[in-house]
């Protein structure tokens, strides 16, 4: 079982690689400029557009490979902003317990118990739509989970043997805090990360195609709204729609390949089976 | 000689939802430098807060009254920064468990380092990030090797495997020796060692104790244990606790050979049954902390308790050359 699933990661990985490697090099795979428009609108897949074009006339797999980093670029922002908050929140409250621990705890579970997605909507709506506002707006709201996880794990490591032996050792409160309890919450930490970047793709994408997302950035979930928006659903133009939704599932599907495997080796019990 | 630590009417107060926990009541100790001082008695004693508070580490727990004067400072007063430099340099402190003791993140190597880096910073974390005392490699493995040739280990293990190896990867008998080795680098006066033996094998306890007899009469130690034979082949004298007091205190032969306090005898007596004999059943219950009996907190159990047990609570009286805190030795008891 260990083994395969970390053949499961490290398919996880090469797709996200593949992936990733295609929106950097997107000046070269791809044979039109993705805002040039001119061409003829709703045109089938052929041998100049390989995914036909859009209602202006765009080239629908250039749209595809530029919208890839911007998506991409959203979920690996987002996804720092939430796991460093959530991270720093939830050392410091399982480290210093006490009052500091009840009010940061206090403030987390408020936005655990608000549901994400209309917050996100809400507050979109209110600071505008650029993509570092989505991404910190993405943030704001993807902290609570991390930041919880991350203080059970420091609560118990604090606790540990070696945390207080280095403390008879002379060491101080940010030492016990870097040296002992961060290494042994990382592997955790890079788990809830990989998570944090699926669960901001998705979110990005629902925003894009509620029509929250930047308009002046082409992005999966913006291709999702404008082929809602713009009939592509009603005439059936598949190569329109259906791309876009396939590579986000199939991102969502890498991250989560590759979480698996982070999970299973953050036990150390089960990283020795697969050792062997 | 001169005293190294001295503790005078020591007491330390947890304060529950229950009540008042009194863990330590007027402890008393002395420890010589270079000497070997053993402290024993039941769970629930007292030891365990006894040498956390030492180091201050005793939190939750508040030092109410008393004084621990190691080397002319009283710690029982000093500031949390000056107590940092205290702890790991001047008193060491090597933890029951060894199984919890090591970082399962790093190599034994990276955390015998981390030590000697603990040492010379003071273990301030930005005065070590900013590098102010940079250690090299070469300086580091010259002190672990000095100190493993201290414990005798150089030639028994094979040093460069041993520092590239993670805790998980060790026997216990070879962490409770890391761990020693940990403490030592930083070249204590005092160590303290919280029952080093228990969570070892019989052929380790041997090994373990063979160690703190090398190293007997090099560094003044501290050793909290169960085991009575740990205590008498390692160290010079003896402290028996019982209810957060230090009930009889003097060398560790003479306390053997001829225990006087009854709660000592008693002790004394569950040690080594006879094949064929029962353990000595004691009578009364366990100690609760939260509400001391007047008096001597031994009386009730006692059977030799007098009238005055329950009333006074007993100061030391010195018997050649042993502190015994009973009223059999006072006036009371020999008239």
């Amino acid at each position: 079982m260990p083994i395969k699933a970390d053949k499961m990661t490290w398919a996880g990985v090469a797709i996200l690689a593949l992936l990733v490697l295609c929106t950097i090099l997107a000046p070269l795979i791809t044979p039109h400029d993705p805002w040039a428009y001119g061409r003829q609108p709703f045109l089938n897949p052929g041998r100049v557009n390989p995914l036909g074009t859009n209602d202006v006339g765009q080239d629908i797999f250039s749209e595809l490979v530029y919208g890839g980093r911007t998506s991409l670029l959203i979920g690996f922002a987002a996804a720092l902003v939430a796991v460093t908050t959530g991270t720093l929140i939830g050392l410091v409250s399982g480290f210093c317990k006490g009052r500091l621990d009840e009010a940061l705890m206090g403030i987390t579970d408020v936005f655990l118990v608000i549901p994400a997605l209309p917050l996100v909507i809400l507050v979109s709506v209110y600071v505008g739509t650029s993509i570092w506002n989505i991404i910190l707006v993405i943030g704001l709201v993807s902290w609570p989970s991390t930041a919880r996880v991350i203080r059970s794990q420091t609560l118990s490591v604090r606790e540990s043997g070696y945390v207080e032996s280095a403390h008879a050792m002379g060491a101080d409160d940010s030492w016990l805090m870097w040296r002992h309890v961060l290494p042994n919450v990382l592997p955790l930490i890079l788990a809830r990360f990989v998570l944090a970047v699926a669960i901001a793709m998705l979110m990005e994408a629902s925003l894009s195609f509620l029509g929250l997302g930047d308009p002046t950035a082409k992005s999966w979930g913006m291709m999702l709204h404008y082929a809602f928006a713009r009939g592509g659903f009603i005439n059936g133009l598949w190569w329109w729609y259906l791309p876009p939704g396939l590579a986000i599932a199939l991102c969502t599907l890498a991250l989560n390949l590759v979480n698996f495997g982070v999970e299973e080796r953050s036990d150390p019990r089960l990283k020795r089976v697969m050792e062997r | 000689m001169k005293e190294l630590l001295k503790v005078r009417d020591l007491h330390v107060v947890f304060e529950t939802p229950g009540g008042l926990v009194q863990a330590n009541r007027g402890v008393n100790l002395d420890v010589k430098a270079n000497e070997a001082v053993g402290i024993m008695g039941e769970s629930g004693c007292g030891k365990t807060v006894l040498f956390l508070s030492l180091l201050r580490l005793q939190q939750p727990g508040k030092i109410v009254q008393g004084c621990v004067l190691f080397d002319g400072r009283d710690l029982a007063r000093l500031g949390q920064k000056e107590m940092q430099r205290i702890r790991g340099s001047q008193i060491a402190l090597v933890l029951q468990d060894h199984a919890t003791a090591l970082n399962p993140s790093f190599t034994v190597g990276e955390q015998l380092g981390e030590a000697l880096v603990i040492r010379k910073n003071g273990g301030d974390l930005w005065r070590t990030v900013w590098g102010q005392h940079k250690l090299d490699d070469v300086e580091v493995r010259r002190e672990i090797d000095s100190v493993l040739q201290d414990l005798a280990l150089g030639d028994v293990v094979h040093v460069d495997k041993l520092l590239d190896k993670y805790p998980h990867q060790l026997s216990g008998g070879m962490r409770q020796r890391v761990l020693i080795a940990m403490a030592l680098l930083a070249r204590p006066r005092l160590l303290i060692a919280d029952e080093p033996t228990t969570a070892l094998d019989r052929a380790t306890q041997m090994q373990t104790l063979a160690l703190f007899e090398r190293l007997r009469g090099r560094t003044a130690m501290l050793i909290i244990s169960h085991d009575l034979d740990a205590i008498s082949q390692t160290c010079d004298r003896v402290a028996v606790m019982y209810g957060g007091s230090i009930v009889e205190r003097g060398a560790a032969a003479e306390v053997f050979a001829n225990p006087r306090h009854p709660y000592t005898r008693l002790l004394l007596s569950c040690q080594k049954p006879r094949r064929g004999e029962s353990l000595p059943p004691v009578s009364g219950d366990v100690l609760d902390l939260i509400d001391f009996p007047p008096g001597c907190s031994f009386h009730p159990r006692c059977s030799q308790a007098m009238s005055v047990c329950s009333q006074v609570k007993p100061s030391e009286f010195e018997v050649e050359g042993v502190k015994v805190a009973c009223h059999l030795f006072g006036e009371e008891g020999r008239s």
